[in-house]
């Protein structure tokens, strides 16, 4: 658990063209409320209301990534890990990689 | 809790493979992903000792990996080719330009010469000049038969025996389902095949038709490898767009679903009544055609005198356009 | 890359015209030219109600003749869902029987309707009330009926089937059917699985009742999914079989397809002109999301397309059209599900999406630093074979007293048995099945018969040799 009011502290990284939807910045220091358990689920809906700049059906569809995007924990592909319900651990990397772009 | 990997050496996995459902560790994975695309190509037959094989390079992400993964494989299974890297410059600002870098990069960490054609020196025009002249509406019409011979006469420019180029399977299911959509039935047979050739047109192969686009970018992503990812400023095409959104949608719902259409259109025939169009030779260029003059020569006409719409839409729309034409003309000389 | 005309398609990406609805204010029908239309086809066609009926009562009787298949002698089996299909179908032959003499249709016709109330969810009740409301359009209509239950489809013995007249529900085969259905693990299977048990059905019936033609309702709309969905499902090889007008399949009772040129649309139409009810049912996913199988997901995504490209369903029907299904040296060993030819050969020289499929699994359990690091593939195939072996003698059905595989306890039936006598699309529905215990008799039998066979062959060639 995160210690004290610092929240939870995780990396958020964006790849393969899905950065474009975040003012083309690949990586983000990001600290989370510590007010609640924080699935990937959670965060995929935290990342649309605070870091998501544009078209967020083009990065979320329901309550899910686009059918598109490769999402990995600390290198890992997340559907090993139980992808939405993964709950995040203090210092974990989580990178998006879109498939969709370019080729 | 962490998944070991399927092959049961020890670590564990960083992926689930789509094609299979397996978890792999990387190395594990690497190799899986290599000896793969060497199956493709040595029983598929795509290439023969000595040949001289162009790589058609853009720059992303299947390009890169089908380089890095040709020059390895040519030296792990010593298939004695001569690699090329061929890449074509439409003339997009701020598109193009930016990918050509990163072929250029390509061509210093795999040691291949590298040839870059552009549009401008074969047609005379620029993607940018041509959409300064029609809009944005038919563009993509152009680049794409314009791309397309291109690459062919790279090819003969460079004087190699086969294209390959980086198509993977999603790109492969994409096509069998568009063909289907649009009612191709010549192409819908032959899309599925992972080597072309035919008289006059030069040999063609897909050494990545059976892999998997979330496995090419892992790959990429895990080896390092440097693509370039950013869309063409140029509207992409929103029927095509339709396509690849159910084709994603359905991999969802079942990751095989991408190799079981390859299957489903490797397996359908054609009735022996349908009429396949024939190949020929344009009596202006000399490249492959399906008609007379072939469509690339045609838009180009259209561009030159100033009649951009010649040569779009469907042929007989055009060749009644044209009738058209030639009534109104009989009508005035009387 | 962009792969516009990656594949060389000359006419660029401009194939189908969007469709741009422009209807003038008062529309007239295109055909009479004379009256205030009532129907808009195509997005751009107008007609009035009387032409409109005139054109489907045509098209209907032109999807018949053109194929010169339906004789007078013919008996003919109407399978009747309830939706717009067959209720237009019927409302259609009945018309046909009181055209005038020359014109008029004079096969003879028996209606059934399918009871499937027991994987759909339905209350005994509501079933009650289907099949009253069901035999009461049919009696209406003048048609002789029988009922009969999805279940009926599973064992191997002619299935029980009831007259309209009793208005009998039968439920007691509805467990057997459900728990099949269980072993499942996903809506797409289930519903490709229900798919085939409902044909079978539709030939054990019209040979129980002597007919030699089925007449079923899919529609144009339908088919267009089916189309997609099945290549999706890799039953591409089928395509003719599965949705052409004619599936001749099995060699004497043939299944057709005579509303196959009718859209959804047009058929909203032929019922509301006629006033004619549909009996509402609910299917295995009414009411789930669009992600719950491939065949929802696809129809979402035809009846999207075809409103923003209004030749989308004519154009997908029309490539079906024009594939072939080669029947030829395969038909004497056909899948025992489906009953198409096997599409499973692997040719050793050839790659193929299954030749590939195969190869992941195998290399996915080798490591690198193990034993092929070289450029022996051919070694590769012969410990592939090794492998599949391996594979065969674990992962067994594990058939005890349940009564499963019951008349031969002393072969244990694995997913590798069954697999070999499956078509790939048929692989699909039990690949990731929990269990093979439920499998249907008539399927365990076929394996076992065939396992049998081969055996005998091998026998007899050691003795040639």
């Amino acid at each position: 658990m995160s210690s004290g009011d610092d929240g939870l502290h995780v990396i958020i990284e964006f790849g393969g063209g899905a950065e474009l939807l975040f003012d083309k910045q690949k990586r983000h220091v990001v600290n989370l409320p510590a007010d609640r358990e924080w699935t990937l689920k959670l965060l995929l809906f935290w990342i649309r209301d605070n870091l998501l700049k544009e078209r967020p059906e083009l990065f979320l569809q329901g309550d899910t990534v686009r059918p598109g995007i490769l999402v990995l924990v600390n290198d890992a592909d997340w559907e090993l890990l139980g992808q939405g319900e993964y709950r995040l651990q203090k210092g974990d990397t989580i990178l998006f990689i879109s498939t969709l772009h370019g080729g | 809790m962490p998944v070991l990997c399927s092959a049961k050496c020890g670590n564990n996995a960083i992926l689930k493979r789509p094609k299979t459902g397996d978890a792999l560790c990387k190395e594990c994975f690497y190799w899986a992903f290599e000896t793969e695309i060497h199956n493709t190509i040595d029983n598929g037959k795509l290439f023969k000792s000595g040949d001289k094989v162009a790589i058609g390079a853009s720059g992303g992400k299947d390009s890169t990996v089908l380089a890095y993964v040709l020059k390895l494989l040519n030296e792990r299974y010593n298939y004695g080719l001569q690699l090329f890297l061929l890449s074509i410059d439409e003339g997009i600002t701020g598109y193009r330009d930016d990918s050509l870098e990163t072929v250029k990069q390509n061509r210093d960490d795999y040691e291949m010469p590298l040839k870059i054609l552009s549009y401008e020196e074969l047609y005379g025009w620029t993607m940018d000049s041509i959409v300064a002249q029609i809009g944005r509406k038919n563009n993509c019409t152009f680049c794409g038969v314009f791309r397309r011979q291109a690459l062919d006469r790279g090819a003969a420019l460079l004087g190699v025996d086969c294209i390959a180029t980086g198509h993977n399977a999603d790109d492969i299911a994409e096509t069998v389902l568009m063909n289907v959509l649009r009612g191709d039935i010549a192409r819908l047979q032959r899309c599925t095949s992972a080597i072309t050739s035919g008289e006059g047109s030069i040999t063609r192969c897909k050494p990545l038709k059976y892999t998997y686009e979330k496995e090419i970018v892992m790959y990429a992503y895990f080896k390092r490898l440097v693509y370039f990812s950013t869309e063409c400023v140029f509207a992409p095409n929103a029927y095509r767009g339709h396509a690849r959104a159910y084709l994603k949608d359905l991999e969802k719902i079942r990751p095989s679903a991408i190799i079981d259409i390859i299957h489903s259109g490797e397996r359908l025939q054609a009735k022996g009544t349908i009429k396949m169009p024939e190949r020929r030779n344009c009596s202006r260029c000399g490249f492959v055609s399906s008609c007379e003059v072939c469509k690339a020569c045609v838009l180009l006409e259209g561009l030159n005198r100033g009649m951009p719409k010649l040569g779009i839409g469907k042929s007989s729309k055009v060749r009644l356009q044209q009738a058209e034409v030639n009534r109104l003309k009989t009508r005035i000389n009387f | 890359m962009c792969s516009v005309n990656d594949d060389g398609y000359e006419d660029g990406e401009q194939f189908m015209p969007k469709t741009e609805i422009a209807v003038t204010e008062a529309a007239i029908c295109k055909k009479c030219a004379n009256n205030k239309g009532n129907v808009i086809l195509r997005g751009k066609d107008v007609y009035c109600k009387v032409c409109f009926l005139a054109s489907s009562t045509h098209k209907f009787r032109a999807t018949l003749g053109k194929s010169k298949i339906v004789r007078p002698t013919d008996s003919i089996l109407i399978a009747h869902s309830g939706k717009a299909g067959s209720t237009a179908l019927l409302h259609l032959i009945k018309a046909g029987m009181h055209e005038s003499v020359h014109k008029r249709l004079i096969f003879k016709t028996t209606v059934l309707h399918i009871d499937e109330g027991a994987v759909n969810g339905e209350t005994l009740e509501e079933r009650k009330s289907r099949i009253n409301a069901i035999c009461e359009q049919t009696q209406n209509l003048e048609f002789q009926g029988y009922i009969t239950s999805l279940d009926q489809s599973i064992s191997e013995s002619e299935p029980n089937i009831h007259t309209m007249e009793s208005l009998e529900i039968c439920s007691h085969g509805d467990k057997m059917l459900t728990d099949l259905l269980n072993t499942l693990s996903n809506y797409t299977t289930k519903q490709e699985l229900l798919h085939k048990l409902r044909q079978r059905l539709f030939v054990l019936v019209a040979k129980k009742l002597g007919c030699n033609k089925v007449f079923v309702g899919d529609n144009a709309t339908d088919l267009a999914i089916r189309i997609l969905s099945n290549i999706s499902v890799g039953r591409g090889a089928h395509l003719p079989f599965d949705v052409g007008f004619i599936d001749n399949r099995c060699p004497d009772i043939m299944i057709l397809r005579p509303m196959r040129d009718f859209t959804r649309k047009e058929l909203v139409y032929y019922l509301n002109f006629n006033n004619l009810q549909i009996i509402h049912s609910p299917e295995l996913t009414t009411k789930k999301d669009q992600y719950v199988s491939i065949q929802k997901l696809t129809e979402k995504f035809v009846t999207d397309l075809d409103l923003n490209f209004c030749g989308t369903v004519s154009t997908v029907l029309r490539t079906g059209d024009k594939l072939y299904t080669e029947v030829g040296n395969n038909s004497d060993n056909p899948c025992i599900l489906c009953n198409m030819p096997l599409d499973t050969t692997v040719f050793d020289t050839e790659i193929s999406a299954i030749q590939a499929t195969m190869f992941s699994r195998f290399v996915s359990l080798q490591g690198p630093q193990r034993k092929y690091n070289t450029n022996d593939v051919s070694k590769i195939k012969i410990n592939e074979q090794n492998e599949e072996n391996r594979r065969k003698n674990d992962n067994c059905c594990s058939c005890n007293d349940t009564g499963c595989c019951s008349s031969n306890k002393s072969v244990k039936l694995s997913y590798k048995d069954v697999e070999k006598y499956l078509c790939y699309g048929c692989r699909l529905i039990f690949q990731d099945a929990n269990s093979l215990n439920m499998l249907p008799p008539f399927m365990v039998n076929a394996v076992r018969d065939k396992m049998c066979l081969e055996n005998m062959r091998q026998e007899i060639s050691e003795f040639l040799l």
